[in-house]
């Protein structure tokens, strides 16, 4: 790490950072930097300013913590069998077979250098992801390293791919960027877990992901974020579809005490399909505010996103989700289904489902829920024997399972004949039982803390 | 089936307006001090205590911005100064209909207001301009206590209940446009039912707007005491001119414990008209508010019927209808506050968009800390009748208390069904015809809860609207 010892986020600061640029990233870097500063705070975007005035970020070591665990076994066996694996501190182990064929896994800082061609194009100012959200342009402007995964055309990943982010340090800025390009016709299973233990500081994670997925490309990307109580954690996750591609993807959020996920996917192109699902599960004094876009500027193309939030505690969830439909874009079917489950008497919920549209041959729906345990439904397992404690965590598990069914259910939906697709498609089976037993794994830890 | 007349969407049929030469008072156009000292003092006679609530309301309405949302370019080119805040068109108001002048008699029986009376209604209070003309209600109400007058009447008749109520609901501090309201104020209806009393048909008031560059700024109240109920209905309509009018009305509603509120809008106003509304309802102990609102017309409307359910029991119901057409953006929607325990909520919203129109619902739902067993239930369905319309729904829920509270959403949006546009026609409909059906049939839910009279009406505008959207 080229930055050490400075303190908050300065012009001083930042040149540092850029100096240690190649120059024609110069630019971009700089844009974002510029949006960064003439940005106020947002009380529609960033509506817990409070919280995040209370991280102090001018106080905090410019630093990037991001390292790899000691027991890194225990991270990678918990995903089975693995194409390939890349931790925050650098270290990659990739098939020697993918790599043959021409698939990249490296930190995005070699990739600068090293595949210079194929990522400048993803780099430029046109691409910037800033005006989102302050701290999005912060990433972006601040950014030295990350991720960058290259699937070429035609190219069939059967195995997952885990990328971990993680940290044992408190008192740390830790900004990244993800990029993944997954060309044509191409295939592949991402996990993307960003985890931390024993920080005992506030710091803070911001970051971008972004996902190209190129035409008939299929794309599942999980994004497990379970940091632990000293985290900040902003993120963009930003997708965009080309003809006919499809992406399935999952955003958990548990960790945390601030949690800000924007997630952007952009239906480019006629015919593509995403099914974004989510899960926040919170509880103590946790604050979750998701951001959610599905945009679309093409005709034919399908969006379905599916968020369960629960809340224990005085855990707090704002969901503003947004669809959008140009006025090309008909035949369009978007839809958008919040839930919220209360499980405390103090915790709290807002929705915010909004509908843009500008075409007249779409098919458009959302529904929120908001409220507690349907009583009939405590009532039933209360009536068998179960304290209410235990009542509630067999919902939360019922809830969890739903959004996993959603997940592997592609398995059931398609009739797929050749072997190649079947075996995509058992994987992705696996996978789900394999998040459900990290999220539940991971929900049985926090309990005995 | 009846015939389809080839009415064409510019035949809005309100859009006549008379001559003004014998008009009793005019104000300059423009905003300031004089002019809200003039009305106040010198126009109404008002007493002290509202003057400075003008005055104050005033210094509030220069020192709010507006808003930043919604239509921002529409209310960018809202010229404050370009506006006559005050016309008075007669130098008395009429009991009787022949005491109306001839002139402003005449518009009224156009748009037939004298004929619904007769039919169907217990009291009327028709509003030219700033002031209301003509008032009449049914002797036998007037018996059992009821006050349906003007508010400029209420002020000096029953200046303690007017005092007690006015502006408690919806304070000059709400909004830029109830600022405006408060300050330059003139007609609306003043409405008391007594405690147990159920008035059983309609008390209706009628607005007009003749001058152009006017400013109507009617502000209503209504007071049901404990156990009473009422029903008031509203009509606005104005003429078509190529510079704009403002419409800024304030409602405040107050429904005492077991009492029970309906009010209904019918907005057509000429598409020259802004309409930004400010109408709140207080709901007390098992008192129930409902607001049907229906929007056909204007050029931008920005209104969000609110109720509060203050106490256990209360229940609020907003229904209601937006139709944008050509250069229209309906920005309407519903707000309703849960602060009690037991309260319930029904938001049913349908909205219909067509050529450049634009449809916007906004909504709120709040269920506020200790408001436990509360249900809240928010429909809303759009129609796109063809592919340069929009439409938008930006609906906020927060919850703030778990026990048995329970809140829905839902919503869609869809185009007129292929099928259903086949099934129609193969049984000899025009396109017209069966999209009109269509239509009607959407918004069936809104016109059944309208007396017949108003349903007939509404259904007729619809189907003028429909005639210039086809071929």
């Amino acid at each position: 790490m080229t930055v050490e010892n400075i303190r908050g986020v300065s012009q001083a600061a930042f040149e540092i950072v850029l100096k240690a640029q190649p120059t024609w990233l110069k630019d971009y870097k700089r844009s974002a930097w510029d949006v960064f500063n003439n940005m106020t705070l947002n009380g529609k975007r960033e509506k817990f300013s409070e919280v995040i005035e209370s991280l102090e970020i001018e106080n905090k070591n410019l630093i990037n913590t991001l390292s790899e665990p000691v027991n890194m076994e225990e991270f990678r066996n918990q995903w089975g069998d693995l194409d390939g694996c890349f931790v925050s501190n650098g270290s990659t182990f990739l098939n020697e077979e993918l790599a043959k064929k021409g698939v990249i896994l490296k930190s995005l800082k070699l990739a600068l250098t090293e595949n210079e061609d194929l990522v400048k194009q993803y780099l430029t100012k046109n691409n910037l992801t800033a005006k989102d959200s302050r701290f999005t342009a912060l990433a972006e402007a601040l950014w030295t390293d990350g991720v960058f995964m290259y699937v070429p055309k035609d190219t069939e990943v059967s195995l997952p791919i885990h990328l971990l982010k993680w940290t044992d340090k408190g008192n740390g800025q830790n900004y990244y960027k993800t990029l993944i390009v997954v060309e044509e016709g191409s295939k592949v299973l991402l996990i993307d877990e960003f985890n931390s233990e024993n920080t005992n500081e506030f710091f803070l994670v911001d970051g971008v992901n972004e996902i190209h997925v190129k035409d008939n490309a299929n794309v599942t990307y999980i994004h497990l974020q379970n940091l632990d109580y000293n985290a900040f954690n902003f993120s963009l996750q930003k997708a965009i579809l080309g003809k006919g591609s499809e992406l399935l993807m999952l955003s958990l959020s548990m960790g945390a005490q601030f949690s800000y996920e924007n997630i952007r996917t952009y239906m480019e192109k006629s015919g593509s399909n995403a099914e974004i699902l989510g899960l926040v599960i919170g509880e103590k004094e946790q604050v979750f505010q998701h951001e959610t876009l599905q945009y679309h500027p093409s005709p034919s193309a399908q969006s379905n996103l599916h968020f369960e939030v629960m809340l224990k505690d005085k855990a707090e969830s704002a969901h503003n989700g947004f669809v959008q439909i140009e006025k090309q874009a008909q035949k369009t079917d978007a839809r958008q289904l919040i839930r919220n489950l209360l499980l405390s008497r103090k915790a709290k919920a807002e929705a915010i489902p909004n509908l843009e549209i500008l075409a007249d041959d779409v098919k458009c729906a959302h529904g929120v829920s908001l409220g507690p345990v349907n009583p009939e439904e405590l009532f039933y397992l209360e009536s068998r024997g179960f304290n209410p404690e235990q009542s509630s965590n067999f919902i939360i598990e019922g809830t969890i399972e739903s959004i996993m069914n959603k997940l592997a259910k592609k398995t059931n939906d398609e009739d797929d004949e050749d072997v190649a697709e079947e075996n995509y498609f058992d994987e992705t089976a696996t996978l789900a039982t394999r998040v459900r037993d990290y999220v539940l794994d991971n929900l049985a830890k926090r309990e005995v803390k | 089936m009846t015939v389809v007349q080839n009415v064409g969407i510019d035949d809005y049929k309100y859009g006549f307006h008379d001559s003004e030469e014998n008009y009793a008072y005019k104000a300059k156009k423009g905003l300031n001090k004089e002019i809200v000292q003039e009305i106040s003092v010198k126009m109404k006679n008002e007493p002290q205590w509202m003057t400075d609530f003008r005055m104050k309301s005033l210094e509030i309405f220069r020192s709010k911005p507006m808003p930043d949302w919604g239509s921002t370019e529409m209310l960018s080119d809202l010229d404050f100064e370009n506006i006559h805040y005050y016309v008075r068109s007669a130098e008395k108001q009429g009991r009787n209909w022949e005491d109306v002048p001839e002139e402003i008699k005449k518009t009224f029986d156009r748009l037939g207001i004298p004929e619904a009376e007769r039919k169907f209604l217990a009291g009327v209070t028709a509003q030219y301009e700033s002031d209301v003309v003509y008032h009449s209600i049914r002797e036998d109400l007037t018996k059992l206590g009821v006050i349906f007058t003007d508010m400029d009447t209420a002020l000096r008749e029953y200046p303690d209940l007017v005092k007690k109520y006015f502006g408690t609901i919806i304070p000059p501090t709400d909004n830029k446009f109830a600022a405006l309201n408060s300050a330059v104020w003139s007609g609306g209806s003043f409405v008391w039912i007594p405690p147990g009393v159920k008035v059983e048909i309609p008390l209706q008031a009628y607005f007009r707007i003749n001058t152009e560059n006017m400013g109507q700024f009617e502000r209503t109240l209504i007071i049901a005491e404990p156990g009473s109920s009422v029903h008031y209905i509203e009509g606005c309509t104005a003429p078509t001119y190529s510079s704009d009018s403002l419409h800024s009305a304030v409602v405040e509603l107050i429904a005492m414990e077991g009492a029970k509120i309906r009010y209904t809008t019918i907005q057509n106003w000429s598409n020259n008209v802004y309409n930004l509304v400010t109408k709140r309802a207080y709901a007390y102990k098992n008192a129930t508010v409902e607001w049907i609102d229906g929007n056909l017309g204007s050029k931008l409307t920005m209104k969000y019927p609110a109720v509060h359910l203050l106490g256990e029991g209360a229940r609020g119901e907003i229904l209601s209808i937006a139709m944008s057409s050509t250069n229209q953006h309906q920005d309407a929607g519903a707000k309703i506050i849960h602060a009690a325990p037991n309260t319930s909520s029904l938001i049913t919203s349908k909205s219909i968009s067509k050529n450049n129109g634009r449809g916007t619902y906004r909504g709120l739902i709040k269920i506020l800390p200790g408001a436990i067993n509360s249900k809240s239930h928010v429909v809303c369905d759009a129609l796109i009748l063809d592919e340069s319309a929009r439409s938008d729904t930006y609906p906020t829920m927060q919850v703030e208390e778990q026990e048995g509270v329970t809140v829905e959403h839902e919503a869609t949006v869809s185009k007129v069904g292929e099928e259903q546009m086949f099934y129609l026609m193969s049984r000899g409909l025009t396109e017209v015809a069966a999209k009109t059906m269509i239509v009607n049939g959407f918004v069936e839910p809104f016109t059944k809860e309208l007396p017949m009279e108003y349903a007939v009406e509404l259904n007729r505008l619809i189907q003028m609207e429909m005639e210039g959207s086809v071929g």
